[in-house]
This record gives structure tokens, C-alpha cells and sequence, in this order.
């Protein structure tokens, strides 16, 4: 039996997959994260997610959040700091 | 900001209870809707709407604003249908009327009157009030030249709904030929020692050896004969030895220019060919310098639009003053003298160059004296009274 992959139908992750990739300019930096499973804190200042694998901590200023269809997170502004911690809590 | 495709598609602000912000935001990426976080509101998407209040239901407490976006401004225009129909009428009106001939100039300088050419480009199917899009240029000046043998060029161009139209007779824009003097003298444009001369026609009047000053005549054209003087043309070659000098002068300062800096002047956009301001600088911009225009046309799929970018810029020099040392000055000035004397003894046989430079109050002079043999006769034409003297 052959299982055909439907073209542009992203993967679902795994239990405790998670990426994050960063694109930093002069002022602005763009921070896309993926396998989150739920955002614990949402300000300005603080973005604060959470995954199987761990959380995410990110502060910084002028924070914006955007969700994809794909359940990837985009947080876009003057990221100063990105924390990773083991566990959900 | 509101992303484009959310303004385009339309889009709801999503306001929330403080404190829930996080909850809603988990909610969207469980149910995989596209939305942007905006301080205690979301946007999400009118597409999404419908599937966010299933989900939401119960479990948020939002109040969500109208349809916003384009998608908002013409569902707004659903109730106010005249002004629709008013907008769509003009919009269609201003396309039809842009398409076009509303004024014809014509550059012309000839024999024929204005009236003639309105009814030669008519004839060939250039007039006020017919549609550009009936009118191929290379066809109407192939019959403008077919209908009207006076003119020996055409060229129709439009720019917006003007159509300017540059015409020229067959006889227009060439030179006159220039008429030699049926009666001439050759006289001398230079002061010098005659060397060599050579008469077609006309009377000899120096000899090698003689000296002659600026004005005397070498060659005449009246010549006696047994049966009186006649008046013909002087033709021949005086070749004489002249000195001369040429200086090259050297300041220890100069103001040069580095290169230009780009000011823009005005910026606007071009919409079926009115122009709309966008930016104009007021500022003390003169037109002395060069201006560049820059115009970029809209096109979709490869068909242009009646769409236009301009931009004009103002190419302002950038000046730099410059102080040479002793050592440079000589080297600079001597450089600046063979340029001279590459000019000055073009088509003349150098016999003697002497240089010599010096250090003046401003910078550094070289001088050339130079002696060499060149042509100095000039032909001037005889007149009731004149003897032949340069103007």
C-alpha cells in the first residue's frame, strides 16, 4: 500500500517537536515558532508559549503576535530576549 | 498595520475581556485560524468568521466589530446604491473621454499655413474628438507625407489626450550653401615672415622674405591688364612663420566637483494622463541643474496601464575645494599647457617651442613661446570702398 502525500498539507508535529527560526534586521526581528499548543501570556512586553517540548519566553518591545493556518506563531518587533525552559509550567 | 490580504478580503476586530487575551490566542492556533494580536483585540480574517464563533462560542467572551477592510467599504456602499452608479459612471466616462484627442500641437516651422495642416491631418485621420484607439501614428504621418509633397517629415506623438505633431519641409532644416565671393582679397590673419605662397588666381603681393602685420593683403583680386583692372576672386596658400605665446596658468586652490547628489523635486502619480501631485519640493531648487525624470508604467499580465509612477530629481553637484603643494603645482600646470599647445598646433609645422614656468601669487605659470609655419591668409570679399580689411 502506497500512502500519497497531499502537496501543501503541512505535517502534523510530533509530541514534543518544536522550531523556532529568526530573522533579524536593523531594528525589527521576526521570530516564527512552531508546535505551539497554547500561549500562556500575551502582552506588548512578554510573549510566553508553550509546547510539549517546553515553553518559550520571549520579551522585548512593541511585541506582535500573528497565528497561521498552519498553527505556526509569527512574533514580530524588537525582540531583546528569547528564553527556553524545560516543561509546560 | 493590518496586513494587505486581510484589507483586501475584509476582516473583523475581535475584542476581548483583559486577562483573556492569552486564552484566545490558544484558541486560535488549536482551531488553526489566521489571526493577528493588535494590544486586546484580534484581527481575524471574514473568511475565518463564521467558524471562529462556532468554536468560540461558550467558551470566550468577545464582541466582534462590522465587516472592515475593502470588502467593508463595499458592503457600507450596498445602502447608498446612487452614489455607486454615480462613481462607476464617472470612472467610466473619465476612461472613455481619456481615450480620446482633445487638443492637437503642432511644431512647425514652413510654408504652410495652420489651417492646411489641421486639414492634412484630418485628411490623413488625426483630429480633435476621435479615439486614440483608431489611430496607428506610423500610418497617419505615412499619409500626412503621401497628401502633403511639401513636407519631407512627420512624427505623431501622444502624451495623455494631446497628440503633438512635428513637421518638416523638404528644404527645412539644411544649411544654405555657402556662396563664394565672386571678388576677394586673401589678407593676413596673423602677424609673421612670408615663407611660401602660392597663387591660383589673383595678384601676388608679398614675396617670401617680407614681413606683414594683421590685415595686409597677400593675395589680391583686382589685376591690372593692357585693357584696364578686373575684379576677380583671390585663391592661393600663404604659408609664414609666426610666433606666439600660450600660458597655462595654475591656482594652488581649486573648487572641484566630486560628483551629484540626487534631490528630489517632485514626485507624482500619473493616472490616465492627469497627473497627481504627491510631493513637490518648495525649497530654493533652481533650474540650473540637470533634472532627470524617471517614469514607471503600471502593468498587469503584460498590458500597460494608464498608470504611472514619475519622479523627478535635481542633480546638484557636489563641490569640493582642493589645495595643491609647491611640488604638484608644475606637474599640474605642465600638463594643462600640452593640452593647450595639443589644441594650438594642430595643422601647423612647430619650429621652435620654449617653455619656462614660474610661481605666481595665486599658483604656478608656464609659458610656450612658439614659432611655426602655418597658413595665415583669409579670403575677404571685396566691397564698393573696401580695401580688403578683416572686419
Amino acid at each position: 500500500m502506497t500512502v500519497e502525500k497531499k502537496q501543501g498539507v503541512p505535517e502534523p508535529f510530533g509530541v514534543g517537536e518544536m522550531t523556532l527560526e529568526i530573522k533579524k534586521s536593523r531594528r525589527k526581528s521576526t521570530l516564527v515558532v512552531t508546535g505551539v499548543i497554547a500561549v500562556s501570556a500575551l502582552a506588548a512586553t512578554e510573549i510566553s508559549l508553550a509546547s510539549h517540548a517546553g515553553r518559550v519566553e520571549i520579551s522585548g518591545r512593541g511585541l506582535l503576535l500573528s497565528v497561521f493556518e498552519n498553527g505556526s506563531l509569527e512574533i514580530s518587533g524588537e525582540i531583546c530576549d528569547v528564553r527556553l525552559g524545560y516543561g509546560k509550567a | 498595520m493590518v496586513r494587505l490580504d486581510y484589507y483586501l478580503f475584509g476582516y473583523r476586530r475581535i475584542n476581548v475581556e483583559a486577562g483573556y487575551e492569552a486564552r484566545l490566542a490558544t484558541l486560535f492556533i488549536r482551531e488553526r485560524i489566521s489571526a493577528v494580536a493588535e494590544g486586546e483585540s484580534f484581527l481575524i480574517r471574514e473568511s475565518d468568521y463564521r467558524r471562529f464563533r462556532k468554536v468560540a462560542g461558550g467558551r470566550v467572551r468577545y464582541s466582534a466589530s462590522d465587516t472592515l477592510g475593502l470588502l467593508g467599504k463595499i458592503k457600507e456602499l450596498k445602502h447608498n446604491i446612487p452614489a455607486v452608479i454615480c462613481a462607476v459612471l464617472m470612472i467610466i466616462l473619465n476612461i472613455w473621454l481619456s481615450a480620446l484627442v482633445w487638443d492637437i500641437r503642432v511644431e512647425y516651422d514652413g510654408d504652410l499655413e495652420e489651417n492646411e495642416i489641421i486639414s492634412a491631418l484630418g485628411e490623413a485621420g488625426l483630429s480633435v474628438g476621435v479615439g486614440w484607439g483608431s489611430i496607428r501614428t506610423s500610418e497617419v504621418e505615412a499619409r500626412l507625407l503621401l497628401n502633403s509633397p511639401e513636407l519631407a517629415f512627420a512624427a505623431i506623438n501622444r502624451e495623455g489626450t494631446v497628440a503633438y505633431v512635428t513637421l518638416a519641409d523638404k528644404d527645412g532644416g539644411t544649411d544654405a550653401e555657402e556662396i563664394p565671393p565672386s571678388a576677394s582679397n586673401i589678407v593676413a590673419e596673423f602677424d609673421g615672415v612670408i615663407e611660401e605662397i602660392t597663387v591660383f588666381s589673383g595678384t601676388a603681393m608679398v614675396t617670401p622674405g617680407t614681413v606683414v602685420k594683421r590685415g595686409d593683403i597677400l593675395i589680391s583680386g583686382i589685376s591690372e591688364g593692357e585693357s584696364g583692372s578686373s575684379v576677380t576672386r583671390a585663391e592661393g596658400r600663404v604659408i609664414a612663420h609666426r610666433a606666439y605665446t600660450v600660458t597655462a596658468d595654475m591656482p594652488n586652490r581649486e573648487r572641484i566637483i566630486l560628483g551629484n547628489d540626487e534631490l528630489v523635486r517632485e514626485i507624482s502619480l500619473e493616472i490616465l494622463g492627469f497627473r497627481l501631485n504627491i510631493f513637490k519640493n518648495y525649497g530654493n531648487l533652481t533650474d540650473e541643474y540637470d533634472i532627470i525624470e524617471t517614469r514607471e508604467v503600471c502593468t498587469l499580465f503584460g498590458v500597460r496601464l494608464p498608470l504611472a509612477y514619475v519622479r523627478e530629481v535635481s542633480l546638484v553637484p557636489v563641490y569640493s575645494d582642493i589645495t595643491y603643494t609647491d611640488a604638484e603645482l608644475p606637474m599640474l600646470s605642465q600638463k594643462r599647457l600640452e593640452k593647450k599647445l595639443a589644441d594650438s598646433l594642430s595643422e601647423k609645422d612647430l619650429i621652435k617651442l620654449t617653455t619656462h614656468g614660474e610661481f605666481t601669487e595665486g599658483g604656478y605659470r608656464m609659458t610656450a613661446e612658439i614659432v611655426c609655419a602655418d597658413d595665415i591668409g583669409r579670403e575677404v570679399p571685396i566691397s564698393l570702398g573696401g580695401n580688403g580689411e578683416i572686419p
